[in-house]
Order: C-alpha cells, then sequence, then structure tokens
C-alpha cells in the first residue's frame, strides 16, 4: 500500500516555494502518515482510507493558502522593485472572464423558450457561449488589468513595462484570434440548432456570418464576386476576425499611454475609466460594422473604426505623455 | 520580519499559539492543535506557524528523533520578541480595554 500523501505533496512542489514545502506541506504530511500508519497497525482500513481522504484535503488546503501567500509575495516583491506585476494583469483578465462566464447563463434562461431544453441542452449553450464572451470580454479586460498592473509604478511605464504588458497582449491576441476564426463559429452552429430544434423550427439553416470559419468567409466572397455589394457583410465579417484580436493590442497601447499621463493612479479609476472606453469602442465597431454593411462606409473601415479611435487616442496619450525613465529602467 | 516596519499586535490565533508555547515545553503542529481545544484548525496550523517564524514571533528546529525517517517533527517555541508581544498583548487586553471603555 503506498503511502498518503505523495500526490498532494507533488502539486505543492509545483505551487509553493521549497521553504513553503519545508515549513507548511511536509509537517501536515508528516501528521497524516503517522497517523494513517497508525490505523493501518490496527487493521482499521475504513479509519485508514478516511484519514488519507481527509489528510489530503487538510495539505491542499494549507497548500493552497500557502502558494497565495506565496504569490502574494512575490508579487509585493516584484512591485518593490518597480517591476510590473504582470499577475495583476492576468488575474484580472481571468477574473473578468470567469465572471462574464457565469453571466453567459442569463441567456439561456431569459430567452422565454428554456422550459423546453433539456439541462444538458442548457449546459451546451452555456459552453458554446463561451468563445463569444472571450473573443469579446478578454481583448477588453486588458485596459483595465493593463492599467492595475501600472498603477503602482510611480513615473511612467519602464521598456520593461511595456515588453510585458505586450507580451501578455500578444498572448491575448493569439488566444482571441484562434477562438474567433475557428471555434467561435462552430460553437454559433451549435446554438443554433440546438435552439431551433427546442422550438421545432424544421425548416433548412442559412447560417449567418458570424457562423462562418474565415475559411468559408473567402469562400462566399469568391463566390459572389460578380456581385460586390452582397459581399459586404462577409467581408466586415472576416475584418473583424482580424480586428478583434488586434484591439487586444490597442487596448494595451491605450493603457500604457494612459499610465504615461499618470491618468489612473488609484484602483476605482483604473476599474471606471476603462467602462466609458470599452462601451465607446463595441458602439464604434456595432455602428462601424452596421454603416458598412450598409455600403455607407468601405467593409475594411467598418470593421477597424473602434481599433483606428483608440489607437488614434493612445497615440495621442504617448505624444503627451513624459519619456520613460532610462535610470529606473536600468535599475529594474 | 521586516525591520523597518513596527511590530504589529499577534492576531488571536497568534496570541492563542504564543500563550501555548508560553508555558516552556517545545511543541510540534500537531500538539499545539490538541492542546487549542479547536481553536486551531490542522489545514491551517503550519500556515500560521510559518507566517509567525517569519515575523520573528517563533523559532523552530528538527526534531531527528521523533517522526518518520526523512520526515523528522518541526519544534517550536517562542522568541523573546514572541514572549514581550505576548505579555504585550495580555496587558492590552487586561487594562487597555477598560479603560477605553471608560
Amino acid at each position: 500500500m503506498k503511502e498518503p500523501g505523495r500526490i498532494p505533496l507533488w502539486i505543492a512542489h509545483r505551487l509553493c516555494s521549497p521553504r513553503s514545502v519545508e515549513r507548511v506541506v511536509l509537517p501536515a504530511v508528516l501528521d497524516l502518515r503517522l497517523e494513517w500508519a497508525a490505523a493501518v497497525a490496527a487493521g482499521e482500513s475504513w479509519r485508514a482510507a478516511w484519514i488519507r481522504l481527509a489528510g489530503s484535503a487538510r495539505i491542499a488546503q494549507a497548500t493552497v493558502l500557502q502558494s497565495a501567500i506565496d504569490v502574494w509575495r512575490r508579487s509585493a516583491h516584484t512591485q518593490e522593485r518597480r517591476e510590473l506585476a504582470v499577475a495583476d494583469l492576468v488575474v484580472f483578465t481571468t477574473l473578468v472572464f470567469v465572471v462574464c462566464s457565469f453571466l453567459a447563463w442569463l441567456p439561456v434562461g431569459a430567452g422565454g423558450f428554456h422550459e423546453r431544453l433539456r439541462l444538458a441542452d442548457r449546459a451546451w449553450i452555456f459552453v458554446c457561449m463561451l468563445p463569444a464572451l472571450a473573443t469579446s470580454f478578454l481583448p477588453a479586460s486588458l485596459l483595465p488589468g493593463a492599467l492595475l498592473a501600472l498603477r503602482r509604478a510611480s513615473g511612467p511605464p519602464t521598456p520593461r513595462d511595456r515588453t510585458r504588458v505586450l507580451e501578455v497582449s500578444s498572448l491575448v491576441a493569439a488566444v482571441v484570434f484562434v477562438l474567433g476564426a475557428w471555434v467561435l463559429p462552430v460553437a454559433n452552429r451549435q446554438v443554433v440548432s440546438i435552439t431551433k430544434a427546442a422550438l421545432g423550427i424544421k425548416e433548412p439553416h442559412v447560417p449567418g456570418t458570424r457562423e462562418l470559419t474565415i475559411g468559408e468567409l473567402n469562400r462566399k466572397v469568391a463566390e459572389l464576386e460578380a456581385w460586390p455589394w452582397a459581399t459586404t457583410r462577409y467581408r466586415v465579417e472576416r475584418h473583424k476576425r482580424f480586428a478583434l484580436p488586434i484591439g487586444a493590442l490597442v487596448f494595451s497601447l491605450l493603457a500604457l499611454g494612459l499610465a504615461r499621463l499618470g491618468v489612473a493612479r488609484t484602483v476605482v479609476s483604473c476599474l471606471l475609466l476603462p467602462m466609458p472606453v470599452v462601451a465607446g469602442y463595441f458602439f464604434l465597431l456595432r455602428v462601424g460594422e452596421q454603416a458598412a454593411v450598409q455600403l455607407a462606409i468601405p467593409a475594411m473601415l467598418g470593421a477597424w473604426l473602434g481599433n483606428a479611435t483608440l489607437a488614434l487616442v493612445a497615440l495621442a496619450a504617448f505624444i503627451r505623455g513624459p519619456r520613460a525613465s532610462s535610470t529606473t529602467s536600468a535599475s529594474a | 520580519m521586516r525591520r523597518d516596519e513596527p511590530p504589529s499586535m499577534p492576531s488571536r490565533k497568534e496570541a492563542l499559539i504564543l500563550e501555548l508555547l508560553a508555558a516552556g515545553r517545545e511543541l510540534y503542529g500537531l500538539e499545539l492543535v490538541e492542546a487549542a481545544g479547536g481553536a486551531l484548525k490542522r489545514g491551517t496550523v503550519y500556515v500560521t506557524l510559518n507566517r509567525m517564524e517569519e515575523k520573528g514571533y517563533v523559532t523552530s528546529r528538527l526534531d531527528e528523533s521523533a517522526g518518520l525517517p526523512g520526515l523528522p517533527r518541526r519544534l517550536y517555541k517562542p522568541t523573546a520578541f514572541g514572549q514581550r508581544l505576548r505579555e504585550a498583548s495580555v496587558l492590552l487586553s487586561r487594562h487597555l480595554t477598560p479603560a477605553r471603555a471608560r
């Protein structure tokens, strides 16, 4: 029979610092093993199993607590050295996504037809809505996330800060691109087919622009080449698939620009300031899309209107803001 | 503990641990849990002890004679700073609270 606590110890080694493992996790493992060995020696197999389970849960509790303390301490230590805490950025972005994921339940129950949906269908719709939420909210959450991460640094962001913000936003952009290009269309098709089945609609389904992958959009544009006006909505959608990931980079640039200006120094301002900016971005995206579909403006301009506007604001902030201090960056 | 920060008063759990260790005998985590009679939990006692050691309230050593091979027990005892902090905490709770209430 294998000794208990091996897996929790393995996990603790990967989550906590060596000192924390030695001082916090190992004593708990020792307690567990001694208690378990006593139960095994007494022939109480059920008690031994219970000790193994409860002890592992206690070690997990200690590991989570201690790893949170370790992360906090590393983050505080990093910021003392005036480096950017990327952890803030990533944690905030993930938090926004998790909150939005829970909000995804709302439409499932609010449509009026939800009573006709089986629980499995509701759960599947929820899963299928996650890519849609991710493509919208992940880029947008980079603005408050980056502002929060930069707020404690005194003075303008250093080149190192800029690099780290751009690294995280590039990662988010890549994820959003993959989701928007291939995952989102499939998920949207699933939602439509489940909904139509629940409503008893039998007519053959013509997929909308949001249910087409980039390859399918390209084929549609090629098919309708003889009627350029008919291709507009497909071309707008194709541009949007690239515009939203690039939006992640634009939001990060704007955050860096605003940090240079020093307009968001508190947590409240870091959270409140992005709200009108994000709302304005999605408003411009929607207006541009509608205007392009109605042939009022070119398809490209319609899809990129939000990004272009925010990029101009970011550029203005960079021009007006103070230059990054070379001495602080060198010391970091 | 960071030397540029003034010492803060111990939390309730920390004060309890200092109280249990004040008897003079070195204790390990599980003994503290048992002695506390439910006031300390096995899942958090080592986290608390680790923080107290970092703050300089307690000190620890490995007891090679007890435990399992390769996994010695860690025994804790209060430092002089921890003992003074406990006395200050007791004084505060005995004298200052009634004075404030007046």
